[in-house]
Order: structure tokens, then C-alpha cells, then sequence
């Protein structure tokens, strides 16, 4: 126990009181800001393109947007940090820990397909990869220096 | 006292996330190399520009060359080493990359451009970037960089209509991996949330236990 004379508001049980409250509310603003923006990237692709039921297949379901997919997964990509992508004639492949979502060119503009990763990962294996874009940032069939690695 | 040690606590916490998250204590090392492709890897890289090649009739390559401009590993639609300038239509990805030795001054460097014949758009950094190609992907994975952002100039020109582009493939077999899932994306994509709500909620769990203790206390001595 210190010797040095605390200030009176320190002492007092209400002071911690009133400041754990605030930095409480702090806390719980920060919380709601955040999971009222979707707590999945599923929640992003719904609130921010617009639905297209008949383009669904399956357990895929779609989106559309006007915009180009390379846009769109830029976006995508933005708020929602993939394990890893891929980019090919066909689309951008984007692997989240629990979805994928495939944005693919449609005149000009984009179809966003989201779906569960395990079931998607049967579909689309073919285009992907065993190893490409699926293990690392950009897959691990080539060997870079590895993040970090430069100056 | 007790408040001094809160504090010091909380800033030395802070200051251990800020830099893990921002690499401050990454390895550091004196290899200048540019990697290059393994024989598997080119054979793939090849065989899949083919496929777009076959479709779109243009030539897709990719150059990786170091300071000097010495190519490390080039290549094309056509085959590992072969130029996709022979072609009529053709779009190169060409990346520099200078590593250079920690006793070095200057700091590493690269740039990134696409060639493409006449009658096919330019394809601008901007346009590269948003299939992860810039700067900071090429400085720390160049070769990878490289070859996925070849991969994706079929769809960069479909993009621009001067292609259609394909459509996928589907799997008709069973993949021989079932996938991984490695982490958390709310994790991934929200670490500042993540550390701020930390500190304002661990702060206001110590304030809530400081006052029990100075209430209960107080209590003891009334």
C-alpha cells in the first residue's frame, strides 16, 4: 500500500463508479457501431448490394450490383479481410473462414454469389486450386519472401 | 502509486498491440533473392492463361525482373520462357522488384506495369491494385504477386469489353482437401474495434473492481 496521500474524488467508491460507467457506454457505443454493420461478411454482401433471388443455385444465394467485379471485390475485400482471393477470366474468388463469395462479371456490371466455404470449395475446386489461393494470402504453390520480409 | 501501475500497465498493453499489429517486430534479413517459380508452379500458371488464351484469343504473360532488369522468371500462355509478344493480341504483366541489404540506405522498391498489344486498353495501376497487385503485395510475396495478377487480366479486360469472360468451373469430383478454417473474420477485418472496446472494457472492469474494493472497505472502517 502507497504512503502517498490520494486526492479525495480517487478515494471515493462513486468516483470509480461513475468513471467504469462511462468508459462503459464508451465500450458498449463501440460495440453497437460495430455489429450493427454485420457481424459476418454475408451481413455486408446483404445490406450493401441488392438481392437476386432468380439468380440463386442452390444454397447460393446472389446479389447484383452495376458496378464492375473487380470494384465490387475491392470494396468486399475493404471492410471484409479475406483469408485469401483469386482472380481468374471467370471472377474473383474471395475465401472467408466461414463463406465465399464469387463476384462474377455480368454485362456490365457484377453477380455476387455468397455461399457456405465448405460447400462452395466442392464446387468451385476446379477453378481455385488445392493449394491456389486457398492456404495463404495468395495461396502457397508459390514461394515468396513471405510478409515482412523486406525492409 | 497503484494508479501510476494501472497506467503503465494499460500504455505498455496498447503499445505491444499497435506493434504486433503494425510488424514493428517482424524478422528483418540480409536475402536480396527474388524467388522464382518451381516447375509445378509455372506448368500451373501456364495451363491456366492457356485456358483463357484458348478462349479470349489474346496471349497472357508475365515477367518478375529484378534491379538490374534481369528477368527472374518470365512466361506466358504459350509456355514457361516464351514471350507473349509473339502473339498478335498479347497483355504482359511486368514486375521490378529491388530488394536490397539491411547495411543498405535505400529502401526496397518495386513497380508494376502491363504491356498489351494495339487495339487491347491500357491496364492501369488502379486497375491492378484492385486485384491485390501493388506496392506492398509485390515487396513482400513478388513472384506470388506476379502470377496472380497475370491470372487476372482476362478478367481486367472482359472488364473493359474488349473479352467476354468465362465462365467457372464446376467440380465434378470430390476435392481431395476438405478446406480449413483458420480464424476468425470478425478478428481479421476489425482489429482497432477489437483493441478499443478491449481497453474501454477492461478499464471499466478495473474502475467497477477499484470501487467495490474502496466501497467495501469503507464499509469495514463506518
Amino acid at each position: 500500500m502507497s504512503d502517498e496521500p490520494l486526492t479525495p474524488a480517487v478515494k471515493k467508491p462513486r468516483f470509480w463508479f461513475w468513471t467504469a460507467g462511462i468508459l462503459g457506454v464508451v465500450a458498449g457505443v463501440i460495440a453497437i457501431a460495430v455489429l450493427a454493420r454485420g457481424t459476418t461478411v454475408r451481413d455486408h454482401v446483404d445490406s450493401t448490394y441488392s438481392r437476386a433471388a432468380h439468380l440463386d443455385r442452390g444454397e447460393e444465394i446472389a446479389f447484383t450490383s452495376p458496378r464492375a467485379p473487380s470494384l465490387v471485390a475491392a470494396d468486399i475485400v475493404g471492410r471484409w479481410k479475406p483469408v485469401s482471393q483469386y482472380a481468374d477470366a471467370s471472377g474473383v474468388y474471395l475465401r472467408y473462414n466461414d463463406d465465399m463469395v464469387l463476384v462474377r462479371p455480368q454485362g456490365t456490371g457484377s453477380v455476387i454469389r455468397v455461399d457456405d466455404v465448405d460447400r462452395a470449395y466442392r464446387t468451385y475446386h476446379s477453378s481455385v486450386g488445392g493449394n491456389w489461393g486457398w492456404t495463404s494470402g495468395h495461396g502457397e504453390s508459390f514461394r515468396g519472401r513471405g510478409p515482412g520480409a523486406g525492409k | 502509486m497503484k494508479k501510476a501501475i494501472v497506467w503503465v500497465t494499460v500504455i505498455a498493453v496498447v503499445f505491444v498491440m499497435v506493434s504486433v499489429e503494425s510488424g514493428w517486430w517482424s524478422p528483418s534479413d540480409n536475402d536480396t533473392t527474388i524467388p522464382t517459380l518451381s516447375e509445378a508452379d509455372g506448368k500451373d500458371l501456364v495451363s491456366r492463361l492457356a485456358k483463357a488464351e484458348a478462349a479470349q484469343g489474346v496471349c497472357y504473360g508475365w515477367v518478375v525482373s529484378d534491379g538490374s532488369g534481369d528477368p527472374v522468371t518470365s512466361g506466358s500462355s504459350r509456355g514457361v520462357g516464351v514471350s507473349a509478344d509473339k502473339c498478335g493480341r498479347y497483355a504482359i504483366l511486368a514486375s521490378t522488384i529491388t530488394y536490397t541489404s539491411e547495411s543498405s540506405e535505400s529502401e526496397d522498391s518495386a513497380s508494376v506495369t502491363v504491356r498489351t498489344s494495339s487495339g487491347l486498353p491500357d491496364l492501369t495501376l488502379s486497375d491492378l491494385s484492385r486485384v491485390g497487385v501493388d506496392t506492398a503485395a509485390l515487396l513482400a510475396e513478388p513472384t506470388t504477386t506476379t502470377a496472380y495478377g497475370a491470372l487476372a487480366l482476362p478478367l481486367l479486360l472482359a472488364e473493359k469489353g474488349d473479352v467476354a469472360p468465362l465462365e467457372p468451373v464446376v467440380a465434378t469430383a470430390q476435392a481431395a482437401t476438405p478446406i480449413g478454417r483458420p480464424g476468425s473474420d470478425f478478428a481479421a477485418s476489425h482489429p482497432g474495434a477489437i483493441i478499443a472496446l478491449s481497453i474501454f472494457g477492461g478499464a471499466a472492469l478495473i474502475g467497477l473492481v477499484v470501487g467495490f474494493i474502496l466501497r467495501r472497505k469503507r464499509g469495514q472502517e463506518g
